[in-house]
Formats: structure tokens, sequence, C-alpha cells
């Protein structure tokens, strides 16, 4: 698949380390180059693009016109929203999904018919499980606790 | 009209102050307290201190009820969410749809928030632009507006004493069809010229032109292209 993602943090990074791994092609975009240095692999094949992902020559430089799927996973909500309405409007992407990080505001994505995903909902059901988990004394904690936060 | 404006720096407050006194009735949605504060001692309790990218927010200021919504932060991804969500509350909350307004602050935005739906935008950086380009221009040419869905622009010509036009009819300029001229000013009075009215310096030429027309009219009206 032709992906591209849109913030290369910790989670559009992992998520790029490990299309690229599967062997689809990835353009990745991120407002700063330190972006790429620190969270992508030294051997991810993809694309990196040096820019906003709200302006329509930085998407194509990063391959939106043939891609078959979007992701918006940059930090702020406005931001991803614009973006992935972009993506999905102007050049007709199939699969769009946006990070949200308020559950508030996710009604309008999915009015607007983007999947949405919420890391702090995600994050807040992990812990939550771990809390009321009765095993809990026999497991290792801590390592649960560090992989859920690790996929927010 | 019922009025909301989101922001409240400069653009948002002047302009709420503006509608105020000319009688509408307005709510701002300011986030920042203190200044949402500020703003209210001034001009009276019409300040939600709010996101107004929260949909909350905007139900609470009465968006179903909304006449215009303008979107004046200073930043242009809120601008948009904010004008979507008021159309989707207002949907969903069996309301009229408002007129909604986005402030650009990036003119490369203008045209993307109105592909995504905002009816009308307002971009601050073009809007200066074209006032500075006016002012350092050599050729006394003024862009009245510009109707951009029809690619058409309203345009005043200042005929210069050495200009080719001076003396000329209009019928003998030999413009292209699509280029109409309604109105010429000549000192106070207002002429609505036919083909053979004869041009004078110092006339203002009202022109209505499509937008790639504007060199061919510059050259038969001021003698000189850009």
């Amino acid at each position: 698949m032709n992906i591209v993602i849109m913030g290369s943090g910790r989670v559009g990074a992992t998520l790029a380390n490990r299309l690229s791994k599967e062997g689809h092609h990835v353009g990745i975009i991120d407002i700063t180059s330190e972006a790429f240095e620190r969270y992508l692999d030294p051997e991810f094949k993809g694309r990196t693009v040096l820019g906003d992902g709200i302006d329509e020559d930085v998407l194509r430089k990063a391959g939106i016109a043939t891609a078959d799927a979007f992701v918006a996973a940059a930090h702020g909500d406005n931001h991803n929203l614009m973006a992935a309405q972009i993506a999905k409007v102007i050049f007709g992407v199939k699969r769009v999904v946006t990070r949200c990080n308020d559950p508030v505001r996710m009604e309008l994505y999915e009015a607007l018919g983007l999947a949405t995903i919420s890391p702090s909902l995600i994050a807040a059901r992990s812990l939550y499980d771990l809390v009321m988990d009765e095993r809990l004394h026999e497991r290792d904690v801590a390592a649960e606790i560090e992989r859920a936060l690790g996929s927010a | 009209m019922y009025i909301i404006v989101a922001g409240g720096g400069k653009v948002g407050y002047h302009l709420t102050k503006t509608l105020l006194a000319q009688g509408h009735e307005v709510v701002l949605i300011e986030m920042d307290r203190a200044r949402a504060q500020r703003i209210a001692e001034e001009l009276g309790s019409v300040v939600i201190p709010q996101r107004a990218d929260e949909g909350r927010w905007l139900l609470e200021a009465g968006v179903e009820r909304a006449d215009v919504v303008i979107a004046a932060t200073g930043n242009d991804e809120p601008n948009l969410i904010i004008c979507q969500l008021a159309e989707l509350i207002a949907r969903r909350t069996g309301g009229r749809k408002p007129r909604t307004i986005a402030r650009v602050n990036h003119p490369k935005n203008e045209g993307m928030l109105k592909r995504l739906g905002v009816d009308a935008t307002v971009s601050t950086t073009s809007v200066i632009l074209a006032m500075i380009e006016e002012e350092l221009s050599p050729h006394p040419t003024v862009h009245l507006m510009t109707l951009r869905q029809a690619g058409i622009e309203l345009m005043e010509f200042i005929i210069a004493d050495n200009s080719p036009a001076v003396g000329q009819t209009v019928g003998g300029l030999a413009l292209p069809p699509d280029v109409s001229l309604p109105l010429v000013v000549r000192g106070n009075e207002a002429i609505k010229p036919n083909d053979d009215t004869v041009l004078d310096a110092e006339d203002a030429i009202i022109a209505l032109l499509p937008i790639d027309r504007e060199s061919i009219v510059r050259e038969r009206l001021m003698g000189q292209t850009v």
C-alpha cells in the first residue's frame, strides 16, 4: 500500500517504521527534521518530507496523489482534522485515519466521515483494565503500563 | 442580526465592538480568561471565556439561532473547525445554517477553507499585500473588488494626460467583448458611457473584467503594460 503519514513524533514514526518494515511505501511529513532523526529507524525506507501537512504541495511531495491511506498523527487536533479533510476531500484518499486527543471533538471527525483514534481514551482504558485487574499482583505492572503508554 | 465571533484578539475584539455599535446582537468566545474578562468589562456581558473549537461552547452561545459565525482567531486550522462545528451543531439542533466566515492568516489556505465548506474567507495578509501593491504601483489603478467564483474583478483606472485613451471614444478602444465599462467618473459627475462617449484626461474609469484581461485593458486605457 501507499501510505502518507503526517507527524513524525512517537506515534507517527512508530507506525511509519512498522509499515516500512512490512514493505509498504510510506511518505512521512513533519515540520522539523529533528523528528525524523529522533524517531525513525535507520533502516526506514520511505520518503521524508519537511513541511506543513495542510499544505497541498507538501502533501503532493509525500505522495498523496497515489496514496491508498492517509494518517494524521500530529499533535494538534485542529491541524490533524484539517489535513485529514484535505486528504479525503481534495485528494480523494479512500482510507483516512485521524488522531484526536480530545474525545469531545471526535463527533465532528466522525460526521465528516473520518475514522478517529483517541490515544487518551485508549490509554485511559488500558490503565483502567490494569488497575481493576484482580490478578494485578501476579503481573509485571510496570511493563504493562509502559506498553499501554507507549501505544498512546 | 445575531452574530457569534470566535477569538478575541485585535481583529475579533474590534469586530465585536463595531458590530455591537451597529446594533447587532453579538457574543464573543475567547479562551484566554484574562483577555475575556478585560473585554467583558468594556463591552458588557457578551463574552464566553472558553474555547470556540469545542462544540459545547458554541451550543451555549446559541449557535442554532445565529445568523453569522465569524472565526477570527490567529490560526487557520481552528478557524476552519469552528465554522464546521457551528454548521454541524446548528444542523443537529434543528436550527438554520449560519453563514460562516473565517479569517485566513496564511494566504495559501484561503481557497482551501472555501473548498472545505466555509462560506466566505477574509485573508488579512492578502488584503494588506494588495494595499501595499497599489501604493507601490506607478499606474493609478485600483482593484476595487474581486468576484473570485466568477473570475471577474472590478477595477478603477485613472486616465493620465499622456494616455492614448485621451480624446478616444469608448468604442474606439476596441476592448474585448467580455470587458465592460459600467461607469466613468468625471469630476463630480458619474457618466454611464456608451460607445460614443469620448474619454478625457483625469477620467476615472470603472471596469468589470475577467481577471486575465487586466493587462490588455491596462494597455488600452493607460498605454502601458505591467
